[in-house]
């Protein structure tokens, strides 16, 4: 029995959702982790259904942060722009694999001014996602910026990240390919997982953030578990290079773009 | 005719010419005078070639006359001739004349042209003067003109900011009246910003009341699925629960929002629900959701108050709490409280009186550490 009232039924993952581009995803694997499937299963998740995953969500002011988790969280979606001041946030409520998981949206400013108050609120992020408008290369450029400015408070190799192309439906097809080749490139130097959504139409705003659950889930099923076979052993170290997929251990290089 | 003296072979240089003079003479004679003026020539040639050709200088014009007036005696037709030649002569006199006279008038005209002419230029020249005189002024006319134009110019874009500054000014006016003591002595009301701090402060502040505002929907969520499951209540009540829990997340919200008026309209409302003992405890708005969620209770223990109470900190100072708090197993702890609370719901249509006992203290550690848990995560490090 779960002090948790039960999420949403359109809020519940049982299978890991597909990666947008190939070239640019976290991993292309079909399903989850073994170790997190059979885990989930057993209800050996530990303080894992307490646990809520911080998202921050950055970029240049007025790419569409704002409207991308209104239209998810809210299923809503204002024309007009009204710039966020500071942060806000937004709590999104999963069950995967049956365990319930919490999303914690972190909405920062995109306008300069805030942004010392904004990169307060960096710290402790377990995603970070990084939006840019399709439309404007200027936006894809700053990208590295702000994941520098983002990692300077998070430990790079804790953290997952995610490039977003939005407003999709402005661009033709013509364009929006252009622009992705250049977006991909960006993706693959950051080490991040690329999408292109639309919050006007909700274009794969939904399969975006199922992803970024099922990825930070995954993620903080695992941590948690190393920790606790950690602490079972005691003073034994143990040497995890052994597990069948070696992309748990290995660890994840420093991203070349922003030195 | 004969050469005249005025031919141009006589006076220039007649020492060289006068034997062809004489021979052309000689060839027109009648030939006794030919005869003698061979003779005349032979011996003239022969003095010039021994005195020199000056020697005979002046004879030879002499004999060439002789010899004329000679031939012409000789020859009738000649001689007929020398009377029209005196007419020719006093005709070409009379021509000479007129032509003078024709001359003078024409100097004459000549003359006054040219004066005429003169005083043109004269006149000319003055008026070029002028002229330029004139075009001077205009240039310097033009400069004015450019230069008048643009402080035209200049003072109408200053006139334009200042009307546009005194609109704005216009559209301030209304708010200064109520606050022109607290403003400072450099800042309008327009430009009356935040500081840092606090916006920092603001921003705190909106996250800790959407936190609770989430975690209280949560809560409601969980009261609610707690009713659901207990099959003994009734449809009816539950109906009313619902849209009561409803109605008072619309209240939140509308206080959160700072929206009372829309709140003050919804106690109405509650006068009609089915419970009947919302609107008994005259407690403040802020109190209203505990004591629903208490029903039975003449005086409501209030949740998050209890909570606080239990762990020595508020709901507000939960963020502070060291990092990795010992989370219990959900599911263990707090199934006794809710059994135990489900069951105080059911007296709730008849209110009773007396009061209930406790909350389970196992359960309620339970929640309160979800409720720690989840401001810990909720509130970013370093609050």
């Amino acid at each position: 029995m779960n002090i948790l009232a039960p999420v949403r039924r359109d809020r519940v993952i049982t299978d890991l959702p597909p990666c947008f581009r190939k070239e640019a995803a976290l991993h292309t694997r079909s399903s989850f982790h073994p170790t997190v499937s059979s885990a989930c299963q057993e209800q050996r998740t530990g303080t894992v259904g307490f646990k809520i995953s911080k998202i921050i969500v950055v970029g240049d002011l007025s790419v569409g942060k704002t409207c991308l988790i209104n239209r998810f969280c809210k299923d809503t979606f204002d024309k007009n722009y009204k710039a966020t001041i500071g942060v806000d946030f937004e709590m999104e409520r999963f069950e995967v694999l049956g365990v319930p998981f919490s999303l914690q949206l972190w909405d920062t400013a995109g306008q300069e001014r805030f942004k010392c108050i904004a990169s307060t609120y960096y710290r402790g992020a377990q995603a970070i996602v990084i939006v840019f408008d399709v439309n404007d290369v200027a936006s894809l450029e700053h990208t590295r910026q702000w994941l520098a400015d983002a990692l300077k408070e998070n430990d790079p190799s804790n953290v997952i990240l995610f490039l977003v192309g939005s407003k999709k439906d402005l661009s033709t097809p013509a364009q929006y390919n252009l622009m992705e080749k250049d977006a991909l490139k960006v993706a693959q130097e950051m080490q991040a997982e690329y999408w292109a959504v639309s919050s006007l139409t909700g274009e794969n705003v939904r399969d975006f953030f199922f992803r970024v659950a099922a990825l930070t889930f995954e993620s903080s099923v695992l941590a948690e578990l190393e920790r606790s076979s950690a602490r079972r052993i005691g003073d034994t170290v143990r040497i995890s290079s052994n597990e069948s997929d070696l992309y748990l251990s290995a660890p994840r290089k420093k991203p070349k773009c922003c030195q | 005719p004969l050469p005249r003296p005025r031919s141009p072979l006589y006076p220039s240089n007649p020492s060289i010419n006068f034997v062809g003079a004489m021979a052309e003479a000689l060839r027109r004679s009648p030939p006794p005078v030919y005869r003698m003026a061979e003779a005349l020539g032979a011996e003239l040639r022969r003095l010039s070639a021994r005195f020199g050709p000056d020697a005979v200088a002046g004879l030879v014009p002499v004999v060439v006359r002789l010899l004329e007036l000679l031939e012409a005696q000789g020859d009738p037709a000649a001689a007929e001739a020398e009377a029209p030649e005196a007419e020719n002569q006093s005709q070409e006199d009379n021509v000479a004349r007129t032509e003078r006279e024709v001359m003078l008038r024409l100097k004459e005209v000549v003359d006054k042209q040219r004066d005429e002419l003169r005083a043109q230029a004269h006149e000319i020249v003055c008026k070029s003067r002028d002229l330029e005189a004139l075009q001077e002024q205009l240039q310097r006319f033009m400069a004015r003109n450019e230069e008048l134009r643009h402080k035209v110019a200049v003072v109408q874009a200053q006139l334009r900011s200042v009307l546009e500054k005194n609109s704005d000014l216009e559209a301030e006016a209304p708010s200064p009246p109520e606050e022109p003591q607290h403003q400072d002595a450099g800042r309008s009301p327009a430009h009356c910003c935040f500081s840092k701090e606090e916006l920092q402060q603001i921003l705190q502040e909106r996250n800790e009341l959407k936190t609770n505002l989430f975690l209280v929907q949560e809560e409601l969520a969980y009261y609610q699925r707690e009713l659901l499951n207990e099959e003994r209540i009734p449809s009816l009540f539950l109906d009313a629960m619902k849209s009561t829990i409803k109605r008072q997340r619309k209240k939140i919200r509308a206080k959160m929002l700072g929206t009372m008026e829309e709140a003050e309209s919804n106690d109405e409302d509650e006068g009609s629900c089915a419970t009947g003992s919302v609107d008994a405890h005259p407690h403040p708005p802020e109190s209203r959701i505990r004591s629903f969620t208490f029903p039975g209770k003449s005086s409501p223990p209030r949740l998050l108050s209890a909570l606080s109470a239990a762990s020595g900190s508020g709901i507000r100072t939960a963020a502070k709490i060291p990092p990795h708090p010992a989370a219990p197993e959900p599911g263990k702890s707090s199934t006794p409280w809710n059994r135990s609370w489900s069951r105080r719901v059911i007296p709730v249509p008849a209110p009773p009186t007396e009061p209930h006992h406790p909350p389970d203290p196992m359960g309620m550690a339970s929640l309160q550490h979800f409720l720690v848990a989840q401001q810990h995560w909720l509130l970013p490090h370093g609050w």
